[in-house]
């Protein structure tokens, strides 16, 4: 899953960005409104953490021009203050949740949990799909109730093809789901990543579109 | 007529009692007002550093990695230190009281002080201060701590923002009616769009990966305040690139001295 972290605190920021790569996040990290506002432009984000004292634009401007702009992405608000005026009137302006700084890693990947599941409308975090299960939690994958190890990339690629069966996913859509700007990224990395997971999930049910992407195809309601 | 004296004197006494207990109360409530708000400022202004460190801490734990495990670690300590240089600073900043315990002093006494205390400092970064006092300096009204306060901040501010193997002015001179202090540096200097918001509270320009913490030129603004003095910046002046900060304070005249403690 990728998310876009706005703070402008150097170590904060640095703190965050790597703790939140350790959970298996995809994490593009800004300091500033200005950036904030070209990187949520680019809608390339699962979910969004705003902080709102930033220099030069305020966290909640940023909030209030993205949702003005129709952009639903989940937000989640970390800051200092803790003041029941400053949480409402965040909330309402747009935010989805709202956290207190200094706040637990653990607490801040639960809630994002919280929210994708809310944007994909699942009832649980734990993916299903035939004899795979995945959970966003632990990072495990199971096959026929068996664990089976994959690393951080091929981890997030199952997970975004089990959040859409059915669904065309392009390889524009998946290549950025998976890497930061400031990954570098060999030019078949994707075909390699989706032939290992074929290959460890002996499946065939990821399709290739020829010259579009890939897809999970739907599991049989039977 | 005895009696009426009496009367009127116990009547004054008794005014005066309940006015002094209303001016005490009065302060009380200044002075209780002023500590709630320094400990909501210094309270919010911990947060974030204590959350860097809370995240530090958290992934230093989750690491399987040894060299992860010490990079973490290593960072947490920064963070250690940057609350402690905050808390310094909101304590000096606290401090900063409106009495006067001013006596006769001399600024390139206290200029060489703090240069003798941040040469270490300087060195590090192989940055160069030159000194430059004019002899027999005239004395100025003023409090030789918060003076020192005042110069170390300055100072710490030029050594922090210079780049490394650059070179620091520091300048004392008398003019007419004022003694001039000037701090040139060689770093980025500041746009002169932003140069009345560096003297607010925490105040940092965007951008830079400096470890202080945006009280430093609040408290010098405070200190100039207390002794009259003014304070000119100038960004890029003519001979080197960077910021010249420059103080005047009023000398020391005949009339100011009397007022003084000896």
């Amino acid at each position: 899953m990728r998310l876009l972290l706005i703070e402008d605190d150097e170590q904060l920021g640095d703190a965050v960005k790597t703790g939140l790569r350790h959970s298996g996040y995809i994490v593009d990290w800004v300091t500033n409104g200005e950036q904030a506002d070209a990187a949520i432009r680019s809608n390339l984000f699962e979910c969004i953490l705003l902080d709102l004292s930033l220099p030069k634009r305020t966290g909640l401007s940023v909030l209030n021009q993205m949702r003005h702009s129709g952009n639903l992405t989940p937000v989640i608000i970390l800051t200092a203050q803790d003041s029941l005026e400053c949480k409402i009137k965040s909330l309402d302006s747009g935010a989805d949740d709202y956290i207190v700084k200094p706040f637990d890693l653990n607490e801040l990947c639960a809630r994002i949990r919280a929210l994708s599941r809310r944007h994909l409308k699942q009832a649980e975090s734990l993916l299903k799909y035939q004899n795979i299960t995945l959970d966003p939690k632990s990072h495990q994958v199971t096959l026929d109730n068996k664990p089976l190890i994959i690393p951080r990339r091929e981890f997030a690629l199952l997970q975004k093809l089990l959040e859409h069966p059915g669904q065309v996913l392009t390889r524009e859509q998946l290549m950025q789901s998976l890497y930061s700007w400031e990954d570098e990224v060999e030019s078949n990395a994707l075909e390699v990543h989706i032939h290992n997971l074929r290959k460890k999930l002996h499946t065939k049910n990821i399709r290739t579109l020829r010259g579009i992407g890939y897809m999970l195809t739907k599991e049989d309601p039977s | 007529m005895l009696l009426l004296i009496i009367g009127i004197l116990c009547l004054l006494g008794l005014l005066i009692y309940i006015f002094s207990r209303q001016i005490i109360a009065y302060f009380n409530r200044i002075s209780l007002k002023k500590t709630k708000r320094f400990a909501a400022n210094a309270a919010h202004e911990l947060r974030t550093p204590l959350a860097a460190i809370k995240t530090q801490a958290q992934i230093a734990l989750i690491s399987q990695n040894l060299a992860e495990k010490d990079q973490a670690i290593e960072k947490l300590l920064l963070s250690v230190n940057r609350c402690t240089h905050i808390i310094q600073q909101l304590l000096i900043q606290g401090n900063l009281s409106p009495e006067k315990n001013f006596s006769l002093v001399q600024l390139d006494s206290i200029a060489q002080d703090i240069y003798q205390l941040l040469l270490p400092i300087a060195h590090s970064k192989n940055i160069q201060i030159l000194c430059q006092f004019e002899e027999k300096l005239p004395a100025i009204i003023g409090n030789e701590v918060t003076l020192g306060i005042l110069i170390r901040n300055l100072l710490d501010n030029a050594i922090r923002y210079s780049p490394m193997n650059s070179q620091i002015n520091l300048k004392l001179y008398s003019r007419k009616k004022e003694i001039v202090l000037e701090i040139i540096d060689q770093g980025p200097g500041i746009p002169k769009s932003y140069q009345r918001s560096v003297f607010e509270r925490f105040y940092r320009i965007l951008g830079n990966e400096n470890t202080g913490c945006g009280l430093g030129l609040s408290i010098v603004q405070e200190i100039s305040l207390q002794h009259h003095a003014r304070i000119i910046l100038k960004s890029n002046p003519a001979k080197y690139k960077g910021l010249s900060i420059k103080l005047y304070f009023p000398k020391a005249t005949h009339k100011n001295k009397l007022n003084t403690k000896k």
